[in-house]
């Protein structure tokens, strides 16, 4: 079922935009979530902008567990000139 | 309550700030340059800091030594925010070819106007509350919200690269 009886995608309804993305990032509140899985349920063109959301937001947590910080900075940046403040 | 040791917040954070610096500067020497720099600053204010939010405060300084830095440097033009395009509505629904862009992700987020930049790293990367990461840009809760949303749209067009007009550390103004 599509809210708006269209086949073609286009941009998320501008009021549900802000929702949506606190939905993607887990920010939204119980209701505010319900209210969100409820419009999506019905709206093609909301629940794709989830998707992509949701997609692009998990690449960007496994490109951080991928980027591992260099031991020999984080050791360099321990030993550094700010230990002669303290 | 006894206040922890700078010591102790130094060694916890310093993945954070790291991370957080190589998303600012251009090259890990840079970044390595910036983290060292904020750390000497914050050991120097550690006394006067009332330790809420050690990390926002940290990022804090951090971020106001890199623009200290750039506008040192920089001799390029300044952009509003407002001047910078907006993604078109094409980029919502490409698919992205994930494994043509693999770990490249960080690299397209990085060409991203700083703003947009800072608030998707540290909320979306390093996973922090709207009210800590708009302590540590020293903007409204609502500024981060907005910068976020829209930069994670900025980064989604350049992902399926319908965006081609940003260019790399462009600078920007409020």
């Amino acid at each position: 079922m599509n809210l708006h009886g269209s086949d073609t995608l286009r941009a998320p309804c501008p009021y549900m935009e802000p929702l949506l993305q606190q939905t993607a990032d887990g920010t939204a509140f119980r209701l505010m979530k319900w209210y969100a899985m409820f419009h999506v349920s019905g709206c093609v063109h909301c629940r794709t902008y989830l998707e992509r959301l949701e997609e692009t937001l998990a690449k960007l947590q496994e490109a951080r567990e991928a980027e591992q910080v260099p031991e020999d900075v984080l050791k360099r940046l321990e030993q550094g000139a700010w230990r002669s403040i303290q | 309550m006894s206040r922890e040791s700078f010591e102790s917040v130094v060694h916890r954070e310093l993945p954070v700030l790291y991370r957080v610096a190589r998303r600012l500067a251009s090259n890990g020497s840079d970044a390595e340059d910036l983290v060292g720099n904020s750390l000497l600053l914050a050991a120097k204010a550690w006394t006067s800091f009332d330790g809420r939010h050690p990390r926002s405060w940290l990022l804090r300084i951090l971020k106001n030594e890199y623009l200290g830095t750039i506008r040192k440097r920089s001799s390029r033009p300044e952009v509003a925010l407002d001047d910078i395009l907006e993604p078109s509505e094409e980029g919502f629904w490409q698919e992205v070819s994930w494994k043509a862009v693999g770990n490249n992700i960080l690299t397209e987020l990085d060409q991203l106007p700083e703003e947009y930049r800072l608030a998707v790293t540290l909320c979306d990367i390093e996973e922090m509350s709207y009210e800590d990461a708009a302590e540590a840009m020293e903007v409204p809760v609502g500024t981060v919200r907005s910068r976020l949303f829209r930069g994670r749209r900025l980064l989604r067009a350049r992902l399926v690269g319908v965006v081609d007009g940003l260019e790399p550390q462009q600078e920007v103004t409020l």
